[in-house]
Order: C-alpha cells, then sequence, then structure tokens
C-alpha cells in the first residue's frame, strides 16, 4: 500500500493510488500557509507515507471546496491589487473629458451667443474668458460693453438659459484646474523626478499610456520615446514608411520649441531622460535628480 | 426554432444562424445578452462575434466537445463572457477555474461567480504556472484565449493541469505573435509546433467573426 500526501490550497489528503485515507480540510485560505505543519501532522500519522507535490485530481465533492477557497483568496487579492498609479491615471482621464465636454458645450454656448448677442461672441476668441464674463457681468451691463445692432432684445428668463450653460462650462474649468494642481501635488509626492522633468500632465500621461508606474520603469528609453505613437510604428514595421520619431512625448516644451530637424535627437535625449527619472523614482531613489536631469536638457536643446 | 446542435450542450437556431446555451441561472444575463424561453426552458444567445469559441463552432470546427461535469481551465478569462456559456453546459457538477491577469476585468466575474456557483475566479499570472498549481485541480479541458507574443508557451506551461486524453482549446491571434507575418504562416507554424507533443484534432480560421485569429483543438496524448 503506498500512501502519498498531497498538499494544496483546500488541505492536505493521503492518497492510497485513487482513494482518499485521510485529510485535513483548511477552513481558511491562509492556512494553506501553515501547510507544513499540517503536513506534518498527516506525516506522522502515516510514517509510510511520502509528499507528492502532484497537482490534486479532479473530484467533484471538493469542488465546493475549491470555489470559495478560490472565490475568497481573490477578493483578496483584488482588494489588494489597487494602487495609487490608478487615481493618477484617472485624474488624467478627467482632465482630457473636461477638455472634449468644453469643447462640445463652447460650440453650443457660442450657437446660442451669435444669435442673442453677436457682438459679445464675436469679440472673446477664448471660451474660458467668455463663459466667466457672462456669469460675471449683468445681462445689461454686458450689452452695454460690446454693443452691436445686431444684439437681441430678449428677457432676463430667456437670458438665464444661456447664463446656466456658461455657469456649467465654468465649473468644468474650475474642475480641470483643481484636477491638474491636484495631480500636480500627487505626482510630486509619488513620481517627483518624472514630474521635474516631464511635467505632471505629461507624466501622468505617460504612466496612463504604460499601465502602471512598474510598468513605465521596466520600459527601455527607446518605447517610451514611442508611447503613444502605436499606430506610426506598426505602420512603419509593415509597409516602407519611416520610423516615428517621438510618441506623446512631443507635446515637451523642449520638442514643442525647437525646430523640426531638432525633434528626433530632443525626443532621444528626453526619452532617456525620462528612463532614469521614473526608474530612480519607482526604486524609491534621491527625488531631486529630476530637476540635474532638467537642467541638462535644457543647457543642450535651449 | 431552437435545436440541439452536433455539439453537446450548445443549440443552434439554423435559420437565424444564431447559438445558445440553456442558462444554469435563468433569468439573468451576464452580458446583457438575449434570453428566449421555449416550453419552460431558457436558452442563453451566444454572441458568435464576442466569444472565439462560439466562433469555432459557427465555422464548424471539430472536437468541441464539453460535458456536465467537466472541469475547465480557462486562461485569460476576462469578463467571463465565454465562460458563462462553458459554465451553462458543465452545470452545478461542473467546475470552471477562470485565470485572468487584470482585476479590472476579473472584478466583473467575481460578480458573476456569485451567481453560478460553478465558476471560481484566480487573480494569477498564466506565464507563472506554480503560482496557482495548489489552487486547481486536474482538469478535463484547457481553454485558452491569450492575446501575447508567447501565447504557445504559455499553453504548454499550462498542459500539466490537463489529464490524459483532455482537450485543449487554443485561440491564436497571429498579430499578437508576429504583426509583420501573413496569418497563414504563423497558422502552419503553430500547427507544427502543437503536432510534436499533442494531437490536432482540427483548427480553422475565425473570419469572418474575428479577424487574424484561429482556433486550434488539440488532445492530450
Amino acid at each position: 500500500m503506498t500512501l502519498r500526501i498531497l498538499s494544496c490550497g483546500i488541505g492536505c489528503f493521503v492518497f492510497d493510488k485513487d482513494t482518499i485515507v485521510d485529510r485535513i480540510l483548511y477552513k481558511l485560505p491562509k492556512d494553506y500557509e501553515q501547510r507544513q505543519h499540517y503536513e506534518k501532522q498527516l506525516q506522522t500519522k502515516y510514517p509510510q507515507a511520502h509528499s507528492s507535490s502532484e497537482i490534486f485530481p479532479k473530484r467533484s465533492e471538493y469542488f465546493e471546496q475549491f470555489r470559495e477557497m478560490n472565490n475568497t483568496l481573490t477578493q483578496q487579492t483584488i482588494k489588494a491589487s489597487v494602487k495609487k498609479d490608478h487615481l493618477m491615471i484617472a485624474m488624467v482621464h478627467i482632465i482630457e473629458e473636461c477638455d472634449r465636454v468644453t469643447n462640445i458645450f463652447g460650440k453650443r454656448l457660442r450657437d446660442m451667443l451669435q444669435i442673442y448677442m453677436p457682438g459679445l461672441e464675436h469679440v472673446h476668441n477664448d471660451l474660458k474668458e467668455l463663459s466667466r464674463l457672462i456669469v460675471a457681468e449683468q445681462y445689461v451691463k454686458l450689452k452695454e460693453l460690446y454693443p452691436s445692432m445686431m444684439n437681441a432684445d430678449i428677457s432676463l428668463h430667456d437670458w438665464n438659459v444661456v447664463l446656466n450653460f456658461a455657469e456649467q462650462i465654468n465649473s468644468l474649468y474650475k474642475l480641470r484646474e483643481t484636477t491638474l494642481a491636484n495631480l500636480e501635488q500627487r505626482m510630486m509626492e509619488h513620481t517627483p523626478n518624472l514630474c521635474h522633468v516631464a511635467g505632471a500632465f505629461l507624466g501622468a500621461k505617460l504612466i496612463e499610456l504604460a499601465g502602471s508606474v512598474e510598468k513605465l520603469a521596466e520600459m527601455r528609453s527607446t518605447t517610451i520615446q514611442l508611447l503613444g505613437a502605436e499606430k506610426a510604428m506598426f505602420r512603419h514595421l509593415t509597409t516602407k514608411a519611416r520610423c516615428p520619431k517621438h510618441g506623446i512625448i512631443i507635446n515637451h516644451p523642449l520638442i514643442l520649441k525647437n525646430k523640426a530637424s531638432l525633434h528626433g535627437k530632443v525626443a532621444r535625449h528626453l526619452a532617456s531622460a525620462l528612463c532614469k527619472a521614473v526608474r530612480i523614482d519607482y526604486f524609491k531613489g534621491d527625488p531631486y535628480v529630476g530637476y540635474q536631469l532638467k537642467e541638462e536638457l535644457e543647457k543642450a536643446f535651449t | 426554432m431552437i435545436e440541439q446542435s452536433r455539439y453537446n450542450g450548445v443549440y443552434e437556431d439554423k435559420k437565424r444562424r444564431r447559438l445558445y446555451t440553456i442558462s444554469f441561472v435563468p433569468g439573468s444575463t451576464v452580458y446583457n445578452e438575449p434570453l428566449i424561453t421555449i416550453q419552460g426552458t431558457e436558452y442563453r444567445e451566444w454572441n458568435i462575434t464576442k466569444s472565439k469559441i462560439a466562433a469555432g463552432i459557427a465555422k464548424g470546427i471539430r472536437g468541441i466537445n464539453f460535458t456536465e461535469g467537466d472541469a475547465v481551465l480557462y486562461l485569460g478569462v476576462a469578463s467571463g463572457t465565454t465562460a458563462s456559456h462553458i459554465s451553462d453546459i458543465i452545470g452545478k457538477r461542473g467546475i470552471l477555474f477562470g485565470i485572468d491577469i487584470s482585476p479590472v476585468s476579473l472584478r466583473n466575474l467575481v460578480f458573476v461567480a456569485e451567481q453560478r456557483r460553478n465558476i471560481a475566479p484566480l487573480l494569477a499570472d498564466a506565464a507563472h504556472p506554480d503560482t496557482y498549481k495548489h489552487r486547481i485541480c486536474q482538469c478535463d479541458v484547457i481553454v485558452q484565449d491569450i492575446a501575447q507574443h508567447n501565447q504557445l508557451e504559455l499553453f504548454f506551461n499550462n498542459l500539466h493541469f490537463l489529464k490524459p486524453g483532455g482537450i485543449g482549446m487554443i485561440s491564436i491571434k497571429s498579430r499578437s505573435i508576429d504583426i509583420t507575418q501573413p496569418p497563414h504562416k504563423i497558422y502552419h507554424l503553430i500547427q507544427s509546433s502543437l503536432e510534436k507533443h499533442l494531437n490536432l484534432i482540427d483548427w480553422k480560421t475565425l473570419d469572418p467573426f474575428e479577424k487574424d485569429h484561429a482556433l486550434f483543438i488539440v488532445q492530450k496524448k
């Protein structure tokens, strides 16, 4: 009679070929962590048994145990997987959504203003300023400040429709501002070097494209250089199109402000600096290296 | 008219070209799929464009066989759209171990598993089977739907969980393996790799339901 001791997540079992001779069933998933204790118990009870590392055979009477154990353990690990990165990525999304929605609302506001107060609408190209004015000044005062023979005469009751709309747009701009300030603060706490070199928004965008700070830290600098240019990269790989020089990092002021012939060089050096910055941040190194890296870049490229 | 198809547990409406499974939890949907009740039996429509296995069935692939009471290992279960139909077929005596690396999709599966008592969700990396080998038992079927560069290697790393004579269903996304190669070249490479260690029962490309995908059905010797 060859006995084997099989240990798995639901308990310790003593098998004789295909039949279970004895077992200790765990009540909680964390009992598995003390499995050596239980294995020893069974080993002393059945000294001739040898321990086996094979997979637990299919036995439908234990399916319920497997299910319970996995359910509990999975929920615990999912809870533990929540990190700060998620919040920063969500804030980037909020800022981008604010931009998109204010754009759409802005068009609608301008449509209405072109009908009711074209004198005002014509003067201001900036939506932020426009909506701020509508909320700040009275209807009559606005008509005085921006006179035009085409300004319509409507009741205050009707003007309130435009006013309410402008108030919402204003609050969206405020939301964007506060979220960006919040994001900057968190980036300075969580990834200070990346924040110094890339700026808060671009840094958070890089984290979003990578998926997490850990994944960004694992990337090569050439990958960081092309984050966001995947479409162009695949086109280059599959057709005779040229290789992209930069992805989302094109939005960095060092690249934007330089002439096009320097873009490739700046992108390469910037990506290399970003790579260093993120790695130092992820492995909890010196939070002031970012200043140094930025200085070197600015010296070389401005 | 819903009739039994030639696949166990799968029903079809030949005229409208739709597939169905009998609902394990009548009255509830997992992904807003249509429910039809005929003579007291509730059928859930199995969306052919959302599920690789369903696409394979629609294309007539040989070898797909889920039996009541099966133990299924599903690598890359995501939110559980395909897994819910497999759960319908294997019934209350079966178990489906759903492994996924992403907590975002697995959260949905946890809620699905609360209703369907034959699904066990696992947050784990299929590339490291040692991290979950104590949490599963030997399985009758392994289903894999992981679009990664090393997807075949992942399957071979998990093959020891399959019983001898067990079936493997691997969905291959050719663009994930090599975006520069034409798909049929990649499928032939996969075919020769699989035939070295396993019996290849059948394979089919999943066009027009899934672009540049193929489903391979193998049997462990």
